[in-house]
């Protein structure tokens, strides 16, 4: 599905981003951990096509990225921005609609088959109810399902979402969560998700890859992550783990002032 | 969906007021001229005030409204900045500085049938074009905002260096470019609409074209480019279509102020964001608009004209910002 082959990213001197190698295979989930600034979004940028990538360093279903026209990489891949982009100036429904242009040309105007997706998209992220409405007027949440919605218009198979919750509160974190695995499960979409949640991606994602200064630092199941030493490795701080009640998973549970 | 019918009202308004327009204008003025009188006989005073006066202004009124309209609606979108005009970009102050020095240095007659003024004119505003480009292909390209400060700090450069010429220039030649400036659709024959024409045709079709991309643009640049738009080309080539309207139309009636300003802001309050209708809506509203203008400009002060750059920006001004105040309330 999505190969990326040791890519290296330097801006204004800086490297961003050194000799990183991932793959996400068909319908899998894999969440993309990291402290601010080691380099989640610009990764999830270069295989969104938004950053130019270097020839042989990004593969879509086995060909290099560079060879692919826009659209053609715009069939397979789709990319959910960061939820706060507050100067669109179109409303939700438009903005849904606007995702079908890897499928339209001049020869080939929306057609019903594309409304019928549109309507279908809006329904499946639950936002019909505010399809008329302006963007800049929804609330952070609703911003980022609008958001999800056009990327399921797209048609693609990877989803690339970049930190989907960072702004939002628990109710919504919640629900952005259920409506990705939800997705995910009934379009049989695989997942590149860049996030804070450490639990959310621990109980959620079938792979976890971490990244520190531009590197990947681990790779593996979630149980291979959920332990002080790999968060430690990931953070650079030492967490306090403790048993989800339900799965017996490992998690992260914030330490109590005082306490030893 | 009930706003997909809207637009499509709008729009055959839009084109009746246009066929009025194109029908009444030749006619009116401060010589009725009747249907039957415009057949002939050759020679008389109203067959030359139709077919050489009238007629070209009507034509190159609709050309130059429509072109600086379009190229309005593209800036503001290329920029996603509401303010971004020919006028603001210093496109136009480019071409006022080449006709300036073409009046200046006593260039006159016409090289392939265009006015020498116009030519200059024509120069002046592709040097800032090409300026502009250059400093977007700079480096990493430029980010919008930048290009529109550059925009207007070669604005202000290039009319310092035309107060400059008119402080030194004799005041022939003053009184030449200032009228220059001010705009005219008056004499300037079917050449002035030779001059736009080319440029109107391929710019209308160019943004037609791309109105899926230029959508796409307005939502945001990196959206765009994972939709699939290949985001730096389709820019370029906007950018110079929008250009290219701008400097024919400017070349051939001098800087008209406030249309590529007004027709497209009031043309998004009426039909939506959709760029499809808007091209269209750019073509049908901005060519009648700088018409009746000129209408106006012909016929408010007995027994003279008035500049058409004055009336658009006299009566577009209090009336766009009726509407942005009107909008805020």
């Amino acid at each position: 599905m999505l190969r990326i082959e040791s890519l290296s990213f330097a801006r204004g001197g800086r490297a961003i981003l050194r000799g990183v190698s991932l793959s996400v295979a068909g319908g899998e989930f894999v969440a993309l951990l990291g402290p601010n600034g080691a380099g989640k979004s610009t990764l999830l940028k270069h295989a969104a096509g938004v950053l130019p990538a270097p020839i042989g360093t990004i593969f879509l279903d086995g060909t290099d990225r560079a060879r692919l026209s826009p659209r053609e990489a715009a069939r397979i891949v789709a990319y959910v921005p960061q939820g706060r982009e507050p100067d669109i100036p179109y409303r939700a429904r438009e903005i849904v609609a606007q995702a079908r242009y890897p499928f339209l040309s001049t020869w080939r105007p929306a057609a019903r088959e594309d409304r019928e997706r549109v309507e279908r998209a809006l329904d499946r992220v639950g936002i019909k109810a505010f399809a008329d409405r302006v963007f800049s007027t929804l609330s952070g949440g609703e911003q980022q399902k609008v958001l999800l919605a056009a990327a399921l218009a797209q048609d693609a198979r990877l989803l690339l979402v970049d930190e989907p919750t960072t702004f939002l509160d628990p109710h919504f974190q919640e629900e952005i969560f259920h409506v990705l695995s939800d997705v995910r499960r009934r379009e049989n979409l695989a997942l590149l998700v860049a996030t804070h949640e450490v639990n959310r991606a621990l109980l959620a994602a079938d792979r976890i890859v971490a990244l520190r200064d531009g590197e990947v630092v681990r790779e593996g199941a979630p149980g291979t992550i959920a332990s002080a030493e790999a968060l430690e490795a990931i953070y650079g701080v030492r967490f306090l783990l403790a048993r989800h009640p339900n799965t017996d998973r490992l998690l992260i549970v914030p330490r109590a002032e005082g306490s030893a | 969906m009930s706003g997909e019918k809207r637009p499509a009202a709008f729009l055959a308004f839009f084109a009746l007021v246009f066929v009025a327009v194109l029908l009444a204008a030749p006619f009116t003025g401060r010589e009725t001229i009747r249907p039957g009188e415009i057949f002939g006989p050759e020679g008389t005073p109203r067959f030359f005030i139709f077919w050489t006066l009238r007629v070209p202004r009507l034509l190159v009124g609709l050309l130059a409204g429509a072109s600086l309209s379009l190229a309005g609606l593209a800036f503001q979108t290329l920029f996603r900045n509401p303010l971004a005009t020919p006028f603001t970009l210093g496109v136009s102050s480019g071409a006022a500085f080449g006709a300036a020095l073409a009046v200046t240095a006593g260039l006159r007659g016409t090289f392939v049938g265009i006015d020498a003024t116009a030519l200059a004119a024509f120069a002046g505003a592709l040097l800032v074009v090409f300026f502009l480009y250059g400093l977007s292909r700079r480096g990493g390209g430029m980010s919008t905002l930048h290009l529109l400060l550059a925009g207007v700090a070669v604005s202000y450069f290039f009319s310092a260096l035309l107060l400059f010429m008119q402080y030194k220039a004799d005041f022939t030649e003053t009184y030449r470019v200032v009228r220059w400036l001010m705009g005219r659709l008056e004499s300037i024959g079917y050449a002035g609409s030779l001059t736009i024409l080319p440029a109107f045709v391929v710019g209308a079709i160019v943004l037609f074209f791309y109105r899926r991309e230029l959508d796409l643009l307005a939502t945001g640049d990196e959206i765009a480019q994972s939709r699939g738009v290949p985001v730096n080309a389709v820019r370029v080539r906007l950018f110079l279509a929008a250009s290219f309207l701008t400097a024919t139309s400017v070349a051939a009636c001098g800087p008209i102020g406030f249309v590529g300003l007004v027709v497209p802001h009031v043309l998004r309050m009426l039909l939506g964001l959709s760029h499809g209708p808007l091209v269209m809506g750019s073509v049908l509203v901005g060519g009648p608009f700088l018409v009746v203008c000129d209408a106006i400009a012909r016929n408010a002060v007995p027994e003279s004209e008035l500049p058409v750059g004055i009336v658009t920006a006299l009566l577009g001004g209090p009336f766009f910002l009726w509407l942005v105040v009107r909008r805020c309330g």
